[in-house]
């Protein structure tokens, strides 16, 4: 339950107020009874006062609640708020004496026809009575809200956790998604149907390739992160089927350090990437295209460059604010698997290019 | 008969696929390849073939732009190949436009050609021309705002202007000049007609006769008397009109990408 000011509903609440005023009456009249020389026992009263005692505290509750949900500060184990908790608890619990007493006043004045003072001398001496006990039930209140609180922090953890994967893998899909675009499927068909008229050789290596990348998009399904040698494996096989469909058109580039190959990457993070670069960077304009990959080592970090010779975009913050579904599969992928420890950037100016820059921790991938 | 061909696609082995398919026709000629659509645009205009063989998913001008740029006339018979395009093959299949799927089959290759081959011998180019027409205004009715494309054909030569490299337009009567990196064109059409076409999150209308592109905006500033300055990628300063407060503040609430000064 969401509610910032009942943890469980309000009639449970009043319902736990009755049934501790039963109990306490209860215990009023056994003690009353055991003990020797007294005049009958005045239920109406008795059970006035233990009511009024406990139904006020249920309409405490929920400020009490809000107050420690919503401060931070209420909620930590320090000395600070332990202090904060005696003060406000001595005060509450006089407010809290106060008021019962105001009822009480209230029900004598009805019954036996005589008023008391609020403020007197003998209403002062009733609260330092019973001040004690209600800072008790102040705190024992307290406790129950921290529990309340656990658990709905416990639980919201949770289902942060529920969610996370689920993004997750909602971002893994559409990565696969992309790939697996019909339109490269059917391009690459009619590439194949072309090239066999050229030369059959040729035609067979592009059906070799297709089956490589088909092969690696079955196992990805199975393997969370791969190396980077098996990224840039499939990656190349990518290419190397855009470039036999746009032949002169498209200038390819891949340089990855070796100390860098056995890094563990996760699986397609660079395949949305890439698209866009063909996509933008040579399917919209005429002119030549070119990507350029770059792989290597940064003091701890595998930094990856992705780089196409197309328009480029005026503004790279844009491209965040307003992202295509590669990016933000990419970005959704980085956040939920690294965190803050990986970073993207986007260098491009008008005309002049578009570069993504990722850098993630280097893990190196034992297999 | 002599029937000139041209082919149309930007993918070189999908073209050779086409010319191969062809030689086995001796009365059908390829007079020419295009590798974009702007090709095409020129080639047609220059050369006037009596088939086309049009890709759609092209650069610079896709399949159905070329021809909605096309003033020759009677327009030439068009062929469309496509490998994979879901909207298109809706729109070919609901005006009965023949097309051909990429990767060809050789039958339905043979049935599509003498289909047309009828229809240019008995001269049936008006019942084309019709079909066409239909096709072309569904599609006018349906492209999407994010991929529009002015043509401007000046004296001859054709430009070609995305949205995206518009920098901003000014309206001049009649006319709007489109102001891009390639220089500044005149394109016929209203301010407010220009506003609703482009897309309304990337274009601000900053003036009765001044729309900016979001995407070039290097700064901004403001002035005085609810006026605002806007310094472009390229340098060029425009000053907001008064009346045009809220939209600006609106926007400059929206985007805080822009850096202010």
């Amino acid at each position: 339950m969401n509610n910032r000011w009942l943890p469980i509903r309000f009639i449970w609440i009043i319902a736990s107020a009755f049934l501790l005023s039963f109990i306490f009456i209860l215990n009023a009249y056994i003690n009353h009874s055991y003990t020797p020389n007294q005049e009958a026992f005045d239920w109406y009263f008795e059970i006035m006062l233990v009511v009024t005692n406990y139904l006020l505290w249920a309409f405490l509750f929920p400020l009490l609640y809000r107050f420690i949900v919503t401060n931070k500060f209420a909620w930590q184990l320090s000395f600070r708020t332990i202090l904060m908790h005696i003060l406000l608890g001595l005060l509450i619990a006089v407010f809290h004496r106060y008021a019962s007493l105001a009822f009480y006043i209230g029900m004598t004045w009805s019954l036996k026809g005589y008023l008391l003072d609020l403020f007197g001398i003998h209403s002062a001496n009733m609260v330092i009575r019973g001040v004690i006990s209600s800072m008790l039930q102040y705190w024992i209140i307290i406790g129950v809200l921290w529990g309340f609180e656990y658990y709905r922090q416990k639980r919201q953890q949770e289902l942060l956790l529920i969610k996370t994967n689920q993004e997750l893998a909602d971002a893994q899909l559409n990565a696969l998604k992309m790939q697996l675009h019909p339109h490269f499927f059917f391009n690459t068909l009619n590439t194949i149907s072309s090239v066999m008229d050229r030369s059959v050789e040729e035609a067979q290596d592009i059906v070799a390739k297709l089956a490589r990348l088909m092969r690696a998009l079955l196992d990805s399904e199975k393997q969370q992160v791969i190396t980077l040698r098996q990224e840039i494996d499939y990656i190349r096989a990518y290419l190397d089927l855009e470039q036999a469909r746009f032949s002169d058109r498209l200038l390819v580039k891949i340089e990855v350090d070796d100390a860098v190959l056995n890094a563990g990457i996760p699986n397609l993070l660079l395949q949305p990437l890439v698209e866009n670069s063909i996509k933008h960077g040579l399917s919209s304009q005429a002119k030549q295209g070119a990507i350029e990959i770059y792989a290597e080592m940064i003091q701890k970090d595998l930094v990856i460059k992705i780089k196409d010779n197309g328009k480029g975009v005026a503004n790279a913050d844009y491209v965040f604010q307003n992202p295509g579904i590669g990016i933000k599969s990419v970005l959704t992928r980085l956040k939920v698997i690294y965190q803050s420890t990986a970073t993207i950037h986007i260098e491009s100016s008008y005309q002049a290019g578009f570069c993504v820059i990722i850098k993630i921790p280097y893990k190196p991938l034992s297999l | 008969m002599n029937i000139r061909a041209l082919i149309v696609d930007d993918e070189p082995p999908a073209r050779a696929r086409v010319a191969k398919l062809l030689s086995t026709y001796p009365e059908i000629r390829v007079i020419g390849e295009c590798r974009n659509g702007l090709e095409a645009l020129e080639a047609i205009e220059s050369q006037v073939p009596d088939l086309v063989f049009l890709d759609i998913q092209m650069p610079e001008l896709n399949g159905f732009e070329v021809l909605q740029q096309l003033s020759v006339n009677p327009r030439p018979f068009i062929i469309f190949t496509t490998a994979f395009d879901q909207y298109a093959l809706k729109a070919f299949e609901h005006h009965a436009v023949d097309y051909l799927l990429k990767p060809i089959e050789r039958e339905r290759f043979t049935t599509a050609l003498e289909k047309v081959l009828l229809q240019i011998k008995g001269r049936h180019a008006d019942k084309f021309n019709d079909k066409l027409k239909d096709l072309l205004g569904e599609y006018e009715s349906s492209v999407s705002p994010d991929r529009k494309n002015f043509v401007i054909k000046d004296r001859g030569t054709v430009n070609v202007i995305h949205a995206d490299d518009i920098f901003w337009l000014a309206s001049e009567g009649n006319y709007v000049t489109l102001h891009t990196a390639k220089g500044d064109f005149l394109y016929r059409s209203a301010m407010t007609a220009m506003e609703n076409e482009l897309q309304t999150h990337q274009f601000v209308r900053i003036h009765r006769s001044i729309l900016v592109n979001t995407l070039h905006i290097g700064r901004s500033q403001y002035l005085h008397n609810e006026t605002f300055k806007f310094v472009l990628n390229n340098q060029t300063s425009l000053i907001s009109g008064r009346s045009y407060k809220e939209n600006i503040q609106g926007f400059l609430q929206s985007a805080n990408y822009i850096k202010q000064f």
